[in-house]
C-alpha cells in the first residue's frame, strides 16, 4: 500500500477517533470485478478483497476505501495477470433530502506496472443514501472523473463513475451486510491522438461494523 | 260597660293563656291566674303587688307584660302602653305573636315600641370566608330614630364596624378586619351596638368567637383537564415504497451501464450489477414485508410539547397563587349562645 493511502486512512481514522458527534464505521469486502481497455480482445475479470473506513460528522461525511484485485485475462489477446490496487477516497457535504455533494479521488494501479493503464482522476459528484427500512439503505452515486492522468501518459476528456449501494442490518449500524456496485468509464486520449477507453464493473459484498 | 260590652271586649282582646310555668314569684302566678280566669282587676291587683316583690328579670317583664295585657283589655290604653314600655326596657327581644294576640293588644305593644329606644333581635350569623373577602352579617331593629354606633370589643381592642343614623331594619357587614386592613385577631368578641338619641341610650351586645384557620391551596397539576399527550412516535402503514425504490435506482444504474458502457470493448458479462442489484431488490422486498419502524410524529411532539410548557405555566400559577394564599387567613365567626340575665 503506498504512501497516500496510509496517510489518507489514518488521517480519517484519527478524526474518528477525536470527534465526539461522529458515526465512524469499518468494512471489510470481497470483491470482484471486469476490466476492459483498448478493446474487446483484452478483457479481464479479477477477484480480491476490499476494506475500508467510513467518518460521518453533522453534514460532512468522508469515506476511504482500498479494494485489491488479481486481474487475469478473459480472452481476446491477454496473457499476463495483474494485480490491480484501486483506492477510492469520498468527501461529502450533505446538501438536502438525502442528497450530498461529492468530491474525491480515485487512484489505480497495476502491478507488474505497465500490464495495465495506471490511472488516477479527482471526481466530483453527487451521491443520494436513501433509508428503505429500519436499519437499511440504499445508496445512488454519480461522479465525473476530472483531470484523470494515465501511466502510459495522456488524458481523458471524458470520465464517469456510477455506483450503487445497499447495506442492511442493525438499525444502531453496529453491524451491517454491504454490497457496492462500481461502474467506471474512461475515454483515455493517447499522446498520438487515439481514443482508448477503459471500462472497470466493480463488486463489493461485505460487512461493516459502526462504531 | 255593660255585661256584654265586657265579655266581648275580653274574647276578643283574649291572649292565648298567659302559661305560668317558670314562674317562681306566687303572687305573679296568682295574677297569671286571675288573668286568665277573667279576672282583670284582681291581675292587675297581683300584678303590680308582684312588682313591688323581688323578681327576677324575666319575671318582672312577665308581670309588665300582664300590666300591659289587663289595662289594654280594660281600655286603660296608656297605662297598657306604660306597662309594655317597662316590658320592653327590661326585655327589648320580648314579641307578642300577632296570630294569638288580638289587634287591641298589638297595637298598645307597638305604640310601647315606638316611644322607647331598645336595640332589637340583634342578630350575626356565622360565616366562613378569607379575610378581606368576605364579611359577617349583622342584622337588628332600632325602634326609633337614633345614632347608632356598632364595634367589635374584645378586652382592650375596639373595632368599629358602622356609625350611621337608623331606625327600623339595619343591616350591616362585617369584615372581621382591623383599620389597617389586617384580620381582627383570634378570639372572643363582643358586638356591640349602641343607640343614643338625645338623653336616651341603649345598647344590645352579642358574642362571637372569631378562629383563625389556613386557607386551602391548589393542588399542583399533573395533567391539564381535557388534553391528553399524543404517542410522539407513529408506525407509518406497510407499504411497497422500499421495493420500488430498490428497483428504480437500480434501474437508474443499470440503464447508466448500459447507456456508458463501450461497444467496442464488447459486451461486458454484468454480473457485478447483477449480484448488487439482486441483493438491492432482495433488501427491498423484505423490508417491504418487514413492519416499518415507528416514524417521530412531529406534530405530536409540538402538541406534547405546547401541552408541557401550558402545563408548567399553569402549575408556575398555582404556586404563585398559593405562596398568596398561605398569607391569607381563613376566618370563622360563630355566635356564641346569650346569656340569660
Amino acid at each position: 500500500m503506498n504512501r497516500p493511502v496510509v496517510v489518507s486512512l489514518a488521517l480519517v481514522v484519527n478524526a474518528a477517533a477525536s470527534l465526539a458527534a461522529q458515526r465512524v464505521s469499518l468494512s471489510v469486502q470481497s470483491a470482484f470485478g471486469d476490466y476492459r481497455e483498448v478493446d474487446s480482445n483484452l478483457v479481464y475479470r479479477g477477484t480480491g478483497i476490499a476494506g475500508g473506513a467510513t467518518v460521518s460528522w453533522h453534514k460532512l461525511g468522508a469515506d476511504v476505501e482500498v479494494t485489491r484485485l488479481t486481474y487475469d485475462p478473459h480472452g481476446g489477446r491477454a496473457d499476463s495477470s495483474f494485480k490491480s490496487t484501486q483506492v477510492d477516497v469520498h468527501l461529502r457535504w450533505y446538501v438536502a433530502n438525502q442528497v450530498s455533494l461529492e468530491t474525491g479521488y480515485t487512484k489505480r494501479t497495476t502491478d507488474p506496472e505497465f500490464s495495465a493503464q495506471s490511472m488516477g482522476a479527482i471526481r466530483i459528484g453527487a451521491r443520494g443514501l436513501y433509508n428503505i427500512g429500519p436499519g437499511a439503505s440504499l445508496a445512488l452515486r454519480g461522479n465525473y472523473l476530472a483531470g484523470s492522468k494515465f501511466s502510459g501518459g495522456g488524458s481523458a476528456g471524458f470520465g464517469i463513475e456510477l455506483g450503487l449501494g445497499i447495506s442492511a442490518g442493525r438499525s444502531d449500524g453496529r453491524f451491517r451486510v454491504t454490497g457496492d456496485y462500481a461502474f467506471q468509464r474512461v475515454n483515455r486520449k493517447t499522446t498520438g491522438g487515439g481514443d482508448v477507453p477503459i471500462q472497470q464493473s466493480l463488486a463489493r459484498l461485505g460487512v461493516s461494523v459502526g462504531m | 260597660m255593660r255585661p256584654f260590652t265586657w265579655l266581648l271586649v275580653l274574647v276578643l282582646a283574649w291572649p292565648a293563656a298567659l302559661p305560668a310555668q317558670n314562674v317562681q314569684n306566687a303572687t305573679l302566678r296568682r295574677a297569671l291566674a286571675a288573668y286568665d280566669n277573667l279576672d282583670i282587676g284582681q291581675a292587675i291587683t297581683l300584678a303590680k303587688r308582684a312588682l313591688t316583690e323581688r323578681l327576677s328579670g324575666p319575671e318582672q317583664a312577665r308581670a309588665y307584660e300582664v300590666l300591659g295585657f289587663a289595662y289594654s283589655a280594660s281600655d286603660s290604653l296608656l297605662k297598657a302602653v306604660d306597662a309594655f314600655k317597662q316590658a320592653i326596657l327590661i326585655d327589648p327581644d320580648r314579641q307578642l305573636d300577632p296570630a294569638k294576640i288580638s289587634p287591641k293588644i298589638t297595637s298598645s305593644f307597638l305604640l310601647a315600641l315606638s316611644q322607647v329606644l331598645v336595640v332589637r333581635q340583634l342578630q350575626i350569623d356565622s360565616a366562613s370566608f378569607v379575610g378581606g373577602r368576605g364579611f359577617v352579617p349583622i342584622r337588628f331593629t332600632v325602634t326609633s330614630p337614633a345614632r347608632v354606633r356598632t364595634r367589635a370589643v374584645s378586652g382592650p381592642t375596639s373595632v368599629p364596624i358602622d356609625s350611621s343614623v337608623a331606625t327600623g331594619q339595619v343591616n350591616l357587614r362585617w369584615q372581621a378586619q382591623l383599620p389597617n386592613g389586617d384580620p381582627v385577631p383570634d378570639g372572643t368578641y363582643l358586638i356591640v351596638v349602641e343607640a343614643t338619641a338625645g338623653q336616651n341610650s341603649f345598647s344590645a351586645e352579642q358574642a362571637v368567637r372569631v378562629t383563625h384557620g389556613a386557607v386551602d391551596t391548589l393542588p399542583h397539576l399533573t395533567a391539564l383537564p381535557g388534553y391528553s399527550p399524543l404517542p410522539e412516535e407513529e408506525t407509518p402503514p406497510r407499504n411497497w415504497t422500499p421495493l420500488g425504490r430498490a428497483f428504480l435506482y437500480t434501474g437508474i444504474v443499470g440503464a447508466g451501464t448500459f447507456a456508458l458502457e463501450s461497444s467496442s470493448l464488447g459486451t461486458a458479462p454484468r454480473r457485478e450489477l447483477a449480484v448488487v442489484s439482486v441483493g438491492a431488490i432482495l433488501t427491498g422486498f423484505i423490508m417491504s414485508l418487514k413492519k416499518p419502524a415507528p416514524q417521530p410524529a412531529r406534530g405530536n411532539i409540538l402538541y406534547n410539547r405546547l401541552l408541557g410548557e401550558q402545563l408548567v405555566r399553569r402549575n408556575a400559577d398555582i404556586a404563585q397563587q398559593n405562596q398568596t394564599l398561605r398569607r391569607q387567613v381563613a376566618l370563622k365567626v360563630t355566635p356564641l349562645p346569650k346569656r340569660t340575665p
